[in-house]
């Protein structure tokens, strides 16, 4: 449990990206937008969601602002910057490349005849030659 | 238990039921306080209770959620309460997060302060004087500084590294929580001498009390008594505004509390 926890954790911010990816919400909509998307297989403390927005907030990832509802109560809702959709197709091409490799080396599957790039170096510029 | 709720039928909102039900406003008050405590000590006054605000309405919005699935009030709490997350978690995750901010927002300040400082410090020991000198002239009929142009730009140089003006400005920054905010008060407040049509005597004596830098220089070797008033008084005047300031934006931060 601990370890799914953690792996929650670290990809939060990747999580929020993107679903705010597909249109600004508050920190409300996002927690339930994400147990929509993954059948309510993803559940984390929603609490924690709020430092994850405010570190996202703070790199430009995503901007805030607040806003009043039919209800009279104001919300703030966050929506993504053009710097957190680059940063969200970065986390998402790491990921592929982590999850795939994660399942060849779980699943045996890797015959040696195609390669994956190595994480972490993946995504690094190619040397000039 | 776990609950499930439609992203597409948000509920609605919980304040009125809270406000009918004190104890149940002050388990979400208690448990706000306790888990957006490291934010009061790190974020500027008006960010934190921003962020308490937001994080009370997604309380709201779940316990109004377990209220439509057919729990009771106090039950509905506990699992909203559960669904957030323990406390010492949420407060560790905002303790880390306010850590990086601070420090990064700490760097920022002191060396963003570097810029406004340098072009203060280049106007108030170069420009400056030599205004204050013509005004003296047309007042006094004396010069008052007698100081050659080489010596107002070693002085200027100096005074790009004096702590008064780097930490100045940078501690307004912090306690207004906006550095640009900071810069902004620190340049008024130093220039505040050159913008008030006074008398002369005045004026130099408010910009003596201003300038601890100058007002040492030149009153050294004359009165050490005055040195030391002058050193106290300028230490006073700094503390008694990042008092007030801090009070201001206390007020400030209890109104935007209150209309939330």
């Amino acid at each position: 449990m601990d370890s799914e926890r953690e792996l929650l954790k670290g990809n939060t911010p990747t999580l929020v990206l993107a679903v705010l990816n597909d249109g600004p919400l508050h920190g409300y909509g996002i927690a339930r937008e994400i147990e929509r998307r993954s059948d309510n297989a993803l559940r984390f403390k929603e609490g924690t969601l709020y430092p994850a927005l405010h570190a996202l907030e703070r790199e430009g990832l995503v901007t805030s602002e607040w806003q009043r509802e039919g209800t009279g109560r104001e919300r703030k809702v966050y929506c993504i910057t053009p710097a957190g959709i680059a940063d969200l197709e970065r986390r998402t091409r790491t990921w592929n490349a982590f999850s795939t490799a994660i399942e060849r080396v779980i699943g045996g599957q890797n015959d040696g005849t195609t390669s994956l790039p190595v994480i972490g170096q993946s995504l690094r510029p190619e040397p000039n030659t | 238990m776990q609950q499930q709720f439609s992203s597409s039928e948000e509920p609605k909102p919980f304040r009125n039921s809270s406000e009918s039900n004190p104890m149940i406003a002050a388990r979400i008050d208690g448990y706000l306080d306790r888990t957006c405590a490291p934010l009061f000590v790190s974020l500027p006054q008006d960010e934190a209770v921003q962020q308490r605000a937001e994080m009370q309405s997604h309380l709201e919005s779940l316990v109004a959620a377990h209220i439509e699935l057919g729990f009771v009030e106090a039950d509905a709490v506990t699992l909203a309460l559960e669904q957030f997350g323990k406390e010492q978690s949420v407060a560790r995750a905002w303790k880390q997060e306010c850590e990086t901010t601070r420090v990064e927002r700490g760097n920022g300040t002191i060396l963003s302060a570097l810029r406004p400082v340098a072009g203060y410090s280049l106007l108030n020991w170069t420009l400056f004087p030599l205004l204050v000198e013509v005004y003296a002239n047309l007042i006094n009929g004396t010069a008052r500084t007698g100081a050659r142009p080489s010596e107002l730009l070693m002085w200027a140089a100096v005074a790009v590294f004096a702590g008064e003006y780097t930490l100045f400005p940078a501690f307004l920054g912090y306690l207004v929580g906006r550095r640009a905010r900071g810069h902004t008060l620190a340049l008024a407040l130093l220039a505040l001498p050159f913008t008030v049509t006074l008398s002369g005597h005045l004026v130099l004596k408010i910009y003596h009390s201003f300038h601890l830098f100058a007002s040492l220089h030149e009153y050294r070797s004359e009165a050490p008594a005055l040195n030391a008033l002058l050193l106290v008084g300028n230490y006073l005047a700094f503390g008694a505004m990042g008092v007030g300031v801090a009070l201001f934006r206390r007020r400030r931060a209890r109104r935007l509390a209150s209309s939330r």
